[in-house]
C-alpha cells in the first residue's frame, strides 16, 4: 500500500531481543547470589518486559481498531485480537479460541511467529528468551484489551514448540 | 462554520480543545470558552443515553448529537473510548460528508499522536503536531463548507428563477 512504511522482521527481531537484554542487564535493586534475590530479579525484570508490552499493545491497537466501532461485549473484542490485531503483529491469526463463557478465554496459536527463532532447544539461554517472548506477548495482549475497555490477566503457555496458548481471565 | 472541536477520553476527562474563530484557532476570552464546554458536556449527555439505549449503533460516526440553541454538536466515537466532538453553526446546509471527513482527519492524528511511543497515555495532548493536524482538517472543512454553501446557494437561485419563470440564464 502506498505510503505505508515496513521494516525487515529480522530488523524488528534484533530490537526485541535486545530490548530483553537491556531489560535483564538494567541496574536494579540489590542482586544477591542466593535463590531469593535471584527470584525476585527475575519478577522484577518479567515485570520490566510484561510493562513494555503494555504500552506497546495499548498504542497498536488504537492503530488497529480503526475499521469499525466494535460491540463491548468481551468475546467481540477478544475476537477482533484474534484476527485482526494477530494479523497486525504476527502476520497471520490465531488459530483456536475457546471460552467458558465467564470471563476465561484461551487463545491458542499452534505456530507462534516469534518463537520460530527458537527451534526445539532447550538449553537454559533458550528457556528464558522463550519466557521473555512471552511475557512481552502478554503484556502485548494485556495492554490492547485495557485501551479496548477490558481489566485482564494475561499469561501464556507452551504447549509443544512452537505452540502458544494464552489465557485471558477477565476482571 | 466550525466553531470547536473537542477530543475526550474514555472517563469523560477532556483531552484536547480548540475554539476556531473564523477558521484560526481562538482567541483568549473565557466566557464564550465555557459555552462550548458546557455544550461538551450536555453531548456526552446525549451519547451516553445512545449508548445505553441502541447497542446496535454500530457506526464511529454518531452523527448530529443535538441542536444547542445557535449550534450543532456532532460526535465521533472510537473502539478505545474516545470522543470526538466538533461544534458547528447551524446553518441552512451542513454538509454531513464534510463532518465525517473532519472527525476521521482528527482520529488519524489521534492515532499518530498515539503511535508516538513519547507520548504520555491518558493526559491532555499537548503536543503541536497534533495542534496542527487538526487545524489543518478545520481548515479543509471551513473551505469546503464555504464551497457549499456557495453553491447551493447559485442552485437555491437557479431554481427560484426557473420557478418564477425565468429561464435559468438570467440573472438575480
Amino acid at each position: 500500500m502506498a505510503g505505508e512504511r515496513a521494516v525487515a522482521e529480522s530488523v524488528f527481531e534484533l530490537l526485541m531481543f535486545e530490548a530483553f537484554r537491556v531489560a535483564r542487564e538494567a541496574p536494579g535493586g540489590d542482586g544477591g547470589e542466593d535463590g531469593a534475590s535471584a527470584e525476585a530479579r527475575r519478577m522484577e525484570v518479567k515485570g520490566r518486559i510484561e510493562a513494555m508490552g503494555f504500552d506497546v499493545g495499548y498504542r497498536k491497537v488504537e492503530r488497529s481498531a480503526t475499521e469499525k466501532l466494535l460491540g463491548r461485549h468481551p468475546l467481540e473484542l477478544i475476537k477482533f485480537i484474534c484476527k485482526d490485531l494477530w494479523l497486525a503483529l504476527f502476520q497471520k491469526q490465531a488459530d483456536r479460541l475457546q471460552t467458558n463463557h465467564r470471563g476465561m478465554f484461551v487463545l491458542n496459536d499452534g505456530n507462534f511467529t516469534w518463537l520460530k527463532r527458537l527451534g526445539h532447544r532447550t538449553d537454559e539461554k533458550s528457556v528464558a528468551m522463550a519466557e521473555h517472548i512471552l511475557d512481552f506477548a502478554c503484556g502485548i495482549l494485556r495492554g490492547a484489551l485495557t485501551n479496548l475497555g477490558l481489566s485482564t490477566a494475561v499469561y501464556a503457555e507452551i504447549k509443544e514448540l512452537p505452540g502458544v496458548s494464552f489465557t485471558v481471565k477477565v476482571k | 462554520m466550525l466553531r470547536a472541536v473537542s477530543v475526550i477520553g474514555p472517563r469523560n476527562e477532556p483531552l484536547f480543545f480548540r475554539r476556531f474563530l473564523n477558521g484560526e484557532p481562538g482567541g483568549a476570552e473565557d466566557a464564550p470558552d465555557l459555552r462550548y464546554h458546557f455544550m461538551c458536556h450536555s453531548a456526552l449527555d446525549v451519547l451516553e443515553e445512545r449508548k445505553r439505549g441502541n447497542q446496535k449503533a454500530l457506526d464511529m460516526f454518531q452523527g448530529l448529537l443535538c441542536p444547542m440553541e445557535e449550534y450543532l454538536v456532532y460526535a465521533y466515537l472510537t473502539n478505545t473510548q474516545l470522543k470526538v466532538l466538533a461544534i458547528l453553526e447551524d446553518a441552512e446546509i451542513t454538509v454531513e460528508e464534510s463532518v465525517l471527513a473532519l472527525m476521521r482527519a482528527v482520529h488519524t492524528a489521534i492515532q499518530r499522536h498515539v503511535m508516538n511511543p513519547f507520548s504520555r497515555l491518558g493526559e491532555p495532548i499537548t503536543s503541536p503536531r497534533f495542534a496542527a493536524d487538526v487545524a489543518r482538517a478545520v481548515a479543509t472543512y471551513n473551505d469546503h463548507d464555504a464551497e457549499g454553501a456557495a453553491s447551493a446557494a447559485y442552485v437555491a437561485i437557479g431554481e427560484a428563477n426557473l420557478n418564477a419563470g425565468y429561464d435559468d440564464d438570467t440573472f438575480l
